[in-house]
């Protein structure tokens, strides 16, 4: 289980941009997080990746502190995907996904059934021998969550991974994440602006405001209530 | 007795009337060309001397030309003149400093551009004194001071135009003379251009009588020479990084190598400047020569050998003939192109030593200085 | 890491095409030495070509080969460091800290006195000085501010200082000074002797080693900083010792070989081009491969074989490389990374 209990997140401590996150992130759970643009979702995602040193409170993981980790143990049990950064493009996309390895300093450290299990789930057999460059930026969006699903880690951070991607493609990664959660019980946390909202089985809907992190229930009008507090920033 | 001698002098006076005028700077002429070197000429119109440059710089399209004037009121009669003789003047280049010495003008040189290049040690003397004064660089040299400090003209050299820089000199009324010795190819034009210096110190016929001088003694030594049954393979140049520098076909130094009767070993290579040459293809070509000219700075020849593997066999590292241009050891300046250019006969000698031993047994070289192990 | 059949092909070329190269440049140079005196200048200690076959030549040929590795290598992880196709081995300033140091011995004796150091010891000694004292420098800046632009534009800034001192230098100095100045700034692959190479072999060898050593973290780099952070490289310890592997390996080509152009920035874009993959394993080899295939080549061009002439290897080196790039640049329509 990921605890954040954040009191203040900043670029610079006089202006903090996002107060009061508390929450807890437990495995076999998937998490929606909305919040207007430039709230701080993906500089909250980047805390938790040890790449923004900027809070002030507390973030642990399985009970041991963020920052007693060392890169290559937290790279063990978090992985991410953020909207990247150009990339060198003649990457073959099967050379990509070997990058997952990197943390276990080995060749073949992922397990070769749950690598064809998550390429067939995100319809990639046909593209594994193309160059990055060849690809749509959708489907580079599937190859980056891909890679990061490799990494085999317990815990799994999304920003935006529904940017990029049409109303089928979207919702065939939604529903192949949901079924990861509760099949292979990671815990996923993503952030999206997407308003279907989902609260069947361990699926949870966040919202970030400046003031806190609030999570809703399954009501009628939870969709006004997730507006309201979004338009209220 | 008395007799004897009027007869000697008359005949003297009549052979000097009869001498033939290009030994003679006769200035009674209209026209007067030099006989070696092709740079300068003198002309006399309307009772005025005056003094052509041919080439200031290489492709040039213009000739100078200096009035040169003894008498205040003719002054103002021409409108590049120089008034003669100098009593102050500067220069930019040593081997100037080799025609004055000649000529024993070294007391009126008040300026000089890098004075630790001068080799002549009275100028040195006078550098140590403070009687000559640092110019700089010799392409940017302290025309201030050359302005403020009367100084009558300004011996040049150039190798292209750069003769904006010096228009504010002859504003000031300072001539700028350039001064083409370096560009002549035969070692006894370069020495003629004494008679320039002669002229413009008023000893026309001291210049004339050094040169002649100078002129005999060289073509007789080249002559001896010649008859020498053997002509020693000379190499040149130095290695840097593996290539062999040498000097271009057709210069100064190849008409030296063959007055003093040496085989210059590339003298038949076809390229114009200087050549850069595969340390392979001078192995094999050169081998077998049995002089080296280096031009390093090495003072021996140890670290010469370590330059590359294939030096030590060098025939002339073998036995010993590497030589160098002598430096002077109290400056930086190489005797070699002040004096030398000035005492072609001298430098003759000093080859035809290196080469030739047996002829001159007494003469110390002057110029070159043998490497030692 | 899977190597394929036509990988493995490609390979074989290459090396292949190394071998020919080598025997080629052994066998020619400006004097003619027909088949059969090459044979037996071999073998035959006494002939009169053994001499240049084995004094000259393959030392020459084989410094060629060493700074072909050195080169390639170093243009390949730097282009990985900065993430820009632009780079080359020298925008780190190593290099002209280098030139600086024998510009320090060549020019400065008119300001200093040396003593007499032999230029054959003391230009590379003062070379290397130069490019430690650049390095020093970066890595200092670097511990302190951890930004890749940062360090692009220190070292041009370093560069520029450099190459402002020379100038200096050069202004005070005497004719023959300058010249054997410019002539070191020719570049050389010559006269390198045993001691000189083994060094250079060592360094080669050392970079290769780290470089192959950390393959997978330096593909990370290439996918971006975020990226191989999250994938848990240590992104500023690597990028640190990048600097050091690369600095050292130029500064002692520098000192030995003197400033060969091109080679670095256009081998590994040549590599490539060839070999398309991001498998930094491989590229390794291929730029390697590739890099002493290329040197190699245009010394044979710069011997100008059967002339006595002979061109600087930086001219060559230039004159080949630059439409190489300009080729492949067309080729792939953009200058893309």
């Amino acid at each position: 289980m990921i605890e954040i209990a954040i009191e203040q997140l900043y670029f610079d401590k006089a202006n903090p941009i996002a107060t009061g996150l508390n929450a807890c992130f437990t495995k076999g759970h998937l998490f929606y997080i909305y919040g207007r643009n430039g709230i701080g979702k993906t500089t909250l995602f980047k805390t938790l990746a040890g790449l923004h040193q900027g809070f002030k409170g507390q973030i642990t993981i399985e009970g041991i502190t963020l920052s007693d980790f060392s890169t290559q143990e937290r790279a063990r049990k978090l992985a991410f995907m953020f909207q990247t950064e150009t990339v060198y493009p003649f990457f073959k996309v099967h050379e990509y996904l070997e990058l997952a390895n990197i943390p276990y300093d080995k060749n073949d450290s992922i397990n070769d059934e749950f690598k064809s299990y998550v390429i067939k789930g995100l319809d990639l057999e046909k593209h594994l021998d193309r160059y990055l460059k060849e690809l749509s930026q959708g489907q580079f969006q599937k190859v980056k969550l891909a890679t990061c699903l490799l990494q085999m880690t317990d815990y799994i951070i999304l920003d935006e991974p529904f940017a990029h991607l049409d109303l089928v493609q979207k919702e065939r990664m939604n529903h192949f994440i949901q079924e990861l959660v509760k099949e292979k019980n990671k815990c996923v946390i993503l952030s999206t602006h997407h308003f279907d909202l989902d609260f069947k089985n361990n699926n949870h809907t966040l919202c970030l405001t400046s003031t806190q992190l609030t999570g809703l229930t399954n009501s009628e009008n939870s969709k006004e209530k997730l507006i309201q507090l979004l338009c209220a920033d | 007795m008395k007799s004897y001698g009027l007869v000697i002098a008359i005949i003297m006076l009549l052979s000097g009337c009869n001498t033939p005028n290009d030994k003679q700077t006769s200035i009674e002429k209209n026209q007067w060309s030099p006989k070696y070197a092709k740079g300068f000429s003198f002309e006399k119109k309307d009772g005025i001397t005056y003094l052509n440059i041919k080439n200031p710089w290489p492709g040039s399209i213009y000739t100078q030309q200096f009035a040169l004037i003894s008498k205040e009121k003719d002054l103002k009669k021409a409108s590049t003149a120089i008034k003669i003789p100098l009593k102050r003047w500067a220069t930019s280049s040593t081997s100037h400093v080799g025609f004055a010495q000649e000529l024993d003008e070294i007391n009126s040189l008040k300026a000089i551009s890098r004075t630790s290049y001068v080799s002549s040690k009275d100028v040195q003397n006078r550098i140590e004194n403070n009687e000559i004064r640092e110019l700089g660089q010799s392409n940017q040299p302290d025309v201030e001071w050359m302005i403020s400090n009367q100084i009558e003209a300004f011996f040049n050299f150039s190798i292209g135009d750069n003769s904006a820089e010096f228009t504010v000199l002859e504003k000031a009324g300072v001539p700028v003379i350039y001064i083409g010795e370096w560009s002549e190819q035969h070692p006894l034009a370069r020495a003629e251009w004494i008679k320039v210096f002669g002229l413009l110190f008023d000893k026309q016929k001291q210049a004339d009588s050094i040169f002649l001088k100078i002129e005999e003694d060289y073509l007789q030594w080249s002559e001896r020479a010649k008859t020498q049954d053997t002509s020693p393979k000379i190499i040149s140049g130095s290695l840097y990084n593996g290539i062999w520098y040498a000097p271009q076909k057709d210069s100064y130094m190849q008409k030296f190598y063959e007055d003093a009767h040496l085989d210059y070993i590339w003298k038949d290579l076809e390229y114009t400047g200087s050549l850069q040459l595969d340390m392979e293809f001078v192995f094999g070509t050169a081998k077998n020569a049995s002089i080296w000219l280096n031009s390093s700075e090495f003072q021996s020849i140890e670290p010469l050998m370590k330059l590359h593997p294939l030096i030590p066999k060098l025939s002339a590292v073998q036995k010993n003939k590497v030589y160098n241009t002598l430096k002077t050891n109290s400056s930086k300046g190489v005797l070699f192109y002040e004096k030398g250019v000035v005492r072609p006969d001298l430098v003759l000698k000093d080859l035809i030593q290196i080469g030739h031993p047996q002829l001159f047994k007494d003469h110390k070289l002057q110029f070159f200085a043998k490497l030692d192990r | 890491m899977s190597i394929k059949t036509s990988h493995t092909r490609l390979f074989l070329y290459l090396i292949l095409g190394l071998i020919v190269l080598f025997c080629t440049n052994v066998f020619l140079g400006s004097i003619h030495i027909s088949i059969e005196e090459f044979f037996r200048g071999l073998y035959d200690a006494s002939s009169t070509n053994h001499l240049i076959i084995h004094a000259v030549r393959i030392p020459k040929a084989l410094s060629s080969i060493l700074i072909g590795i050195g080169l390639g290598l170093a243009g390949f992880l730097m282009q990985i460091l900065f993430r820009n196709p632009l780079s080359g081995p020298y925008v780190l300033g190593v290099t002209t800290g280098g030139s600086l140091g024998a510009a320090l011995f060549i020019l400065g004796s008119a300001l200093f006195s040396f003593g007499f150091i032999h230029p054959k010891f003391g230009i590379p000694l003062f070379s290397s000085l130069g490019s430690l004292a650049v390095l020093a420098m970066i890595l200092v800046v670097y511990k302190r501010i951890k930004d890749p632009m940062t360090l692009l534009i220190t070292g041009i800034l370093f560069s520029s200082i450099s190459g402002a001192v020379i100038s200096l230098l050069a202004y005070f100095s005497s004719a023959e000074r300058l010249r054997e100045f410019v002539f070191w700034s020719y570049g050389s692959t010559h006269l390198m002797n045993t001691y000189e190479l083994f060094l250079l072999a060592l360094s080669c060898v050392l970079c290769f080693v780290f470089a192959l050593k950390n393959a997978k973290p330096l593909e990370a780099f290439l996918a971006g900083d975020v990226m191989a952070k999250t994938l848990g490289v240590d992104v500023d310890k690597i990028r640190f010792q990048i600097i050091i592997f690369t600095g050292l390996t130029v500064g002692v080509l520098t000192a030995f070989a003197g400033p060969i152009a091109f080679v670095g920035l256009v081998v590994p874009h040549i590599s490539r081009q060839i070999l398309k993959t991001s498998n930094v394993r491989l590229q390794l080899i291929s730029v390697s491969l590739i890099g002493s295939l290329f040197v190699l080549a245009c010394d044979v061009v710069a011997t100008l074989p059967g002339s006595a002439l002979s061109l600087p290897i930086n001219a060559v080196t230039s004159i080949i490389g630059a439409p190489i790039l300009l080729f492949i640049v067309i080729k792939t329509k953009r200058f893309i990374f």
